[in-house]
């Protein structure tokens, strides 16, 4: 029998050899990406401190999960490394009494991860390989910590027998979890860190903006947008394989909550699967896509991702692709960084561009978009129309104005016509300078979001050429989707815009003094985060501070924020319409009645007209310029 | 193929002259006026003391007609305008279905404000008209030709010809609209005529149409054959009665390249309902699904929901009406319990009745409605069903 | 029939809210049944290369378009387009109702189907069967009954505004896709150059007699069988349901 400092570095061996074979196979895996343009070094240089800060912050929101994986990866890693320096220092006890030590820190983690899934393992975790994984590490550290005890020890026959088993023990565990780096559970360590390092979204580390601007598709390729899983680009197919199978985007996702056919983490699942020959069986032991689950086996890297609608291919249920609001909830909670939305959108511009099946109503807007640069086809003259009343000032070349007032969509509709009547109010009992554009054209978020990015480059650069012909300082609006497309999405078009949304001017203005809010006393009141103000955008607290000016009840709901839940208005979804047992804006409503609040405020048309839909009773809403209005009213003498 | 009469006023044309029997034609109307006045019960007197003293009073406007009338007496109320055969007549055919509510009275109108510049009178022909108690002199017909209910276009169209040449018409009109646009046209390559479709604006010497997609107004010389659009004429409303003289034509039996199998006998229930003829539509208001089902069956009706019921699941999305789901055009819709948001009733604005049953009498549903009745409707559905229901057994 | 030979006649639209050039609503449905007939229809365009709205067409999976004679305004299209079909010998002739643009008389088909001998039934919803020598297919009106015809081929088939929804376009497509353009004299329509052409202004549509709200009746505190017995009455009157009750 070995020596137990023999032993122990016979297992690191070991595992290092099949991990290494292993890695090579992964890196197989990723070469049918396309290429990309990655600064490999840089990347690699800022992958510990992406880890520590922004992989922390995310993991950190559930404290249990950040303290089981620094204990067993921490200690774990640790007893590893003195294992192999003891090889080198044989006979050093402080080694082996750090060994022990460094168990004990990875037996506390072990526990905590055992305890996760015991006594019942919950839905949002996956069970398979993943379930192995707590007995597999429980192998290695027990077989380690023998194995340093036995150096300790005085060497004995019953040593003997049991450092062979210890040896055993940890070639087993070790050696297990070195095999699954290419296609099971560990494959998160290898793929998680080269996420970290050559990720699709560098801006997304080290500043506290957020990073949703979606990257534009060279129209010119051959193909447009992703067909196979091997046409996604190959570090976005390490993101894919760093998924731990979590369940945090599962338990984030709207449209999965409501029972549509969508479930984020199986979708990555989807995705990674196919990477794999044709034909493997895709191990998934995980909540399934709710209703239509289909596939069973990977198709294969050159295969179609989304199956036709026979079912009988391998591939991703068209609904599932079009169940998606663009939230960026799945995004937000991932503590592997993996980008869910892009990915959605991708395969979205080929469904779109090459194949026309966006489904529901898509055809229909996109093609009025086309025609007329609006997604319902009315005229571009008819956009003034509710205001005819207003005689609201039109932009002209030769005269600059402090905001030029962007109306949007919701110009078009008779509900959110009052907003904006409201804030035309508000902007003149304010005396600010605005106008609004002659011919204003769709922004493209709607084009965008259901995969037409031919669509969304056209309008976004008529667009741009209109706005630089005119002179103003900043442009306002009170649809969070053209304050993200203007902001971020038209910077590759021409010189940055200045965009606002009206919850900041108008929260200027109040501080200001230029604008003096009453008090809305006798009833609760809650806000609804818009996911493209919130998490695209970052801006949660002027709406909370024009709320809190307002109201001396102001209760939030159990999800707001950067973790508000989407109203289901986002991403085109009320176009597409993709049934589930239960509607978004239902549920957000129900969040809404779980605090008692009376009144439900929004800063966003769309999220207006969907909890608007839900049927009574509900919950009054409200737009914060209505409120600010209202309540500006009272407060006159 | 029909051989193609390029004539332009042919006295008669050889092959397809339709014979006109004089005696036939003084029997027919006289039967049909007695038959007229027996069952539509408006006319009191004697048709047959009426056709002695014929009424041969011109038109008002008299400026093309040759002949003075010898009507020195006008005889008591109802008046009717009786016209001689030989003045300029115009043509103006109906099919069974009309394209759009009010076609065959906006066709009568049109020709007649035409007719009132030539000095002539109108000839209506129609097509599958079954009720001889209907006065088509009292809707603006001089002349009446009844046909056969027939599903042939070209045969149909040359029977159009046959009139049309029979008394040399100068216009023959047509609706712009279903089989009749289609008559209308097998009618022109008959007559080898070049047609004005769709007319906004008419007179006897020009005829406007729009074309770049109602962008540009066109205006041409009135042709020989024409299709009116819908809602741009008004109604023949003189407050006088015109003859309305049934003409018995013969006609030769054609044959055609094109045989009809029938009618398609699919149930009405899942039609689709941009199409639909009769929607019964539930709300909110409605929860049981079995009884409307049932009574929209037995109405023969086709199923349809509000935006709400559609979304709890009831119903499928393809059958909400409204502006989000589809802008239906039937010509009955029947709500059940919907009250009525202004996106639902955007989705029923073309459509010709609307039957209401509704507790909130405030609801805008019931406002907009031809027969609103306040009522619950989970009792008057299975009251409906039954009654529709036992009256199809009897 | 295994291979019929599909034509289809395509002309290009405007769109009433934009102006912009698009694909004919019309003829879009006429080549979606042409692409369940067959996977490569012809089809046939007199007119401008160079107009956009051709591409709408591509976009729908048509490889090519052939694109007859050197087109300048005015051109009269049924002389080329009749010289052209007696060339290809089609099976069947698919158009739509109407075009989009230009006089809009849906004469097309009509004058096609004259010069060419061929039969023309109009307002087909679908083509169900093709034998060899006749098409069986469904004619539909709105709010009538569908029927179902046999034709005799060859024929000239115009799509109904009920056929089937065009399938949705993919920019792609529509940029792969080909226009073949082959030179040729299209002839002048000399008697539509003589009509006056203006702006159209807007007119208001006449309100029918039927819609006005003096007809409407509101009936209060009926039984459940007075009220059933109301709507019958109702529907029987205004011709909804016949005296069978369906």
């Amino acid at each position: 029998m070995p020596e137990p400092t023999t032993a122990m570095f016979g297992i690191v061996a070991f595992g290092v050899l099949v991990a290494v074979v292993r890695v090579a196979m992964l890196a197989m895996r990723w070469r049918v990406g396309a290429s990309a343009r990655v600064p490999v070094l840089a990347g690699l240089a800022s992958m510990p401190r992406r880890y520590l800060h922004d992989v922390h912050e995310v993991v950190a929101r559930k404290p249990e999960n950040a303290r089981m994986h620094a204990t067993l990866a921490g200690g774990l890693l640790l007893v590893l490394v003195l294992a192999v320096a003891l090889v080198f220092h044989a006979g050093t006890r402080a080694l082996s009494w750090m060994i022990l030590a460094a168990s004990a820190v990875a037996l506390y983690g072990l526990i905590l991860q055992g305890r996760r899934r015991l006594p019942r393992r919950p839905a949002h975790l996956s069970g398979g390989k993943w379930s192995m994984l707590t007995p597999a590490f429980a192998l290695v550290v027990a077989s380690f910590a023998t194995l340093s005890v036995a150096a300790l020890a005085a060497p004995s026959t019953a040593w003997a027998v049991s450092n062979g088993i210890a040896f055993a023990c940890g070639l087993v565990g070790l050696g297990w979890l070195a095999w699954t780096v290419t296609s099971g559970p560990m494959r998160h360590a290898i793929a998680g860190a080269l996420h970290l390092a050559f990720h699709p979204r560098p801006a997304r580390f080290g500043t506290n903006k957020p990073d949703g601007a979606l990257r534009p598709l060279d129209l010119d390729a051959p193909v447009l947008g992703v067909e196979t899983a091997g046409s996604f680009a190959w570090n976005r197919l390490i993101g894919f394989d760093a998924c731990v199978q979590c369940g945090r985007c599962e338990s984030a996702c709207p449209a999965f909550a409501a029972g549509m056919p969508l479930n984020p983490k199986r979708l990555i699942q989807d995705i990674a699967g196919n990477l794999s020959a044709p034909g493997t069986p895709l191990s998934y032991a995980g909540s399934p896509h709710p209703h239509i689950d289909l596939a069973r086996l990977a198709a294969g890297p050159i295969a179609p991702l989304v199956s036709d609608r026979a079912g009988t291919s391998l591939g991703i249920a068209p609904e599932t692709l079009w169940a998606c609001t663009t939230c960026r909830a799945c995004v937000q909670e991932c503590p592997m960084m993996i980008e869910h939305v892009d990915a959605v959108i991708d395969i979205r511009r080929f469904q779109t561009l090459e194949e026309a099946a966006a489904p529901g109503k898509a055809a229909e807007v996109l093609d009025n978009l086309d025609k007329t640069d609006t997604a319902s086809g009315r005229a571009l003259s008819e956009r003034l129309d509710w205001a005819a009343d207003l005689a609201l000032p039109v932009a002209t070349p030769d005269c600059e104005v402090d905001i030029l007032l962007w109306l949007g969509e919701a110009a078009f509709d008779r509900r959110n016509q009052r907003t904006l009547r409201a804030l035309v109010t508000l902007l003149r009992q304010a005396d600010v300078d605005f106008a609004v554009l002659e011919e204003e054209r769709d922004c493209g978020d709607l084009a965008r979001r259901l995969g037409d990015e031919a669509s969304f480059i056209r309008l976004a650069s008529e667009n741009t050429r209109i706005l630089s012909g005119l002179r103003f300082r900043r442009i306002v609006t009170i649809d969070p989707h053209v304050v993200h497309s203007l902001r971020n999405e038209y910077q590759q078009f021409g010189t940055p815009l200045h965009v606002e949304h009206h919850t900041e001017v108008l929260m200027r203005l109040v501080e200001e003094g230029r604008l003096k809010p009453g008090r809305l006393e006798d009833r609760r009141v809650t806000y609804h985060d818009p996911c493209y103000l919130g998490r695209y955008n970052g801006e949660t607290t002027a709406p909370r501070m024009l709320l809190s000016a307002i109201s001396t009840d102001f209760v939030e709901m159990e999800r707001s924020g950067m973790r508000s839940r989407c109203c289901g208005g986002g991403g085109g979804a009320p176009i597409t319409d993709i049934a589930g047992d239960r509607r978004i804006p239902d549920m957000r409503m129900g969040d809404a009645r779980e605090i008692d609040a009376q009144l439900l405020i929004t800063a966003c048309p769309y999220c207006t007209q969907m909890l608007e839909g839900v049927a009574q009773p509900r919950l009054e809403i409200i737009d914060i310029a209505e409120l600010l209005l209202a309540t500006a009213g009272e407060a006159r003498p | 193929m029909m051989r193609i009469h390029r004539q332009r006023r042919a006295p008669s044309a050889p092959g397809t002259v339709p014979r006109v029997d004089p005696r036939k034609h003084e029997a027919d109307t006289r039967a049909d006026a007695v038959e007229r006045s027996g069952a539509s019960g408006l006319l009191r007197r004697d048709p047959r003391k009426d056709k002695d003293q014929r009424l041969r009073r011109e038109l008002h406007t008299a400026r093309a007609t040759s002949r003075i009338g010898q009507n020195t007496h006008l005889p008591v109320a109802p008046q009717r305008i009786v016209l001689a055969d030989d003045v300029s007549w115009i043509v103006v055919v109906s099919l069974s279905e009309e394209p759009w509510p009010d076609a065959e009275r906006e066709l009568l109108g049109a020709a007649h404000r035409v007719a009132d510049e030539i000095g002539g009178g109108v000839i209506m022909v129609r097509v599958g008209f079954q009720d001889p108690a209907t006065d088509l002199g009292q809707i603006g017909a001089d002349r009446a030709v009844l046909l056969p209910l027939m599903t042939d276009p070209d045969a149909l169209a040359a029977h159009v010809v046959a009139v049309t040449e029979h008394f040399n018409a100068r216009h023959v009109f047509f609706g712009e609209g279903g089989a009749d646009a289609d008559v209308a046209r097998r009618t022109a390559i008959l007559l080898g005529e070049r047609p004005a479709t769709s007319l906004h604006l008419l007179s006897s010497e020009r005829a406007t149409f729009q074309e770049a997609g109602g962008r540009t107004e066109v205006c041409r010389p009135l042709p020989r054959v024409a299709t009116l659009a819908p809602g741009r004429f008004d109604v023949y409303e003189s407050g006088v009665a015109r003859e309305g003289r049934r003409i018995e034509i013969e006609l030769d039996e054609k044959t055609s390249g094109v045989r009809d199998l029938g009618a398609v006998t699919a149930s009405q229930l899942d039609a689709p309902l941009d199409e639909a003829r009769f929607i019964v539509s539930a709300g909110d208001g409605v929860n049981d699904w079995e009884a409307f089902r049932g009574v929209t069956e037995a109405l023969g009706g086709t199923l349809a929901g509000s935006r709400q019921v559609v979304d709890a699941g009831h119903l499928p999305r393809h059958r909400q009406v409204g502006a989000s789901g589809t802008l239906v055009e039937a010509r009955c819709y029947l709500a059940f319990g919907i009250s009525g948001a202004p996106q639902h009733l955007q989705g029923v604005q073309r459509c010709r009745y609307v039957i209401a049953v509704n507790t909130d009498l405030h609801a805008a549903m019931v406002k907009r409605a031809d027969l609103a009745i306040i009522a619950n409707a989970q009792q008057v559905m299975p009251a409906l069903a039954r009654l529709a229901g036992g009256q199809a057994d009897a | 029939m295994r291979d019929p030979k599909v034509v289809v006649l395509l002309s290009v639209g405007m769109h009433p809210v934009s102006g912009r050039t698009r694909m004919a609503p019309g003829d879009a449905r006429a080549l979606e049944m042409a692409l369940r007939l067959s996977p490569h229809p012809i089809a046939l365009h007199v007119g401008d290369a160079s107009n956009t709205g051709l591409r709408d067409y591509l976009g729908m999976g048509l490889d090519a378009i052939e694109v007859l004679g050197i087109w300048t305004d005015g051109g009269d299209i049924v002389p080329t387009l009749c010289e052209r079909l007696a060339e290809l010998k089609p099976d069947l002739v698919l158009s739509g109702m109407a075009a989009d643009a230009g006089e809009a008389s849906g004469m097309v088909p009509y004058l096609l189907a004259h010069g060419l001998g061929f039969r023309h039934v109009s307002s087909i919803a679908s083509i169900e069967v093709i034998e060899p020598n006749e098409a069986i297919v469904i004619q539909a009106y709105r709010g009538a009954t569908r029927r179902r015809l046999a034709v005799q081929l060859p024929a000239v088939i115009s799509a109904s505004e009920l056929a089937p929804a065009p399938r949705a376009r993919a920019f792609a497509r529509s940029r792969r896709g080909t226009l073949q353009v082959t030179a040729g004299i299209v002839a002048k329509d000399h008697e539509a150059s003589t009509w006056a052409r203006a702006p159209a202004r807007r007119r208001p549509k006449k309100i029918s007699a039927g819609q006005t709200a003096s007809d409407s009746a509101l009936l209060v505190g009926l039984t459940p069988d007075e009220a059933a017995h109301r709507i019958l009455d109702f529907l029987r009157d205004k011709n909804i349901i016949q005296e069978s009750g369906k």
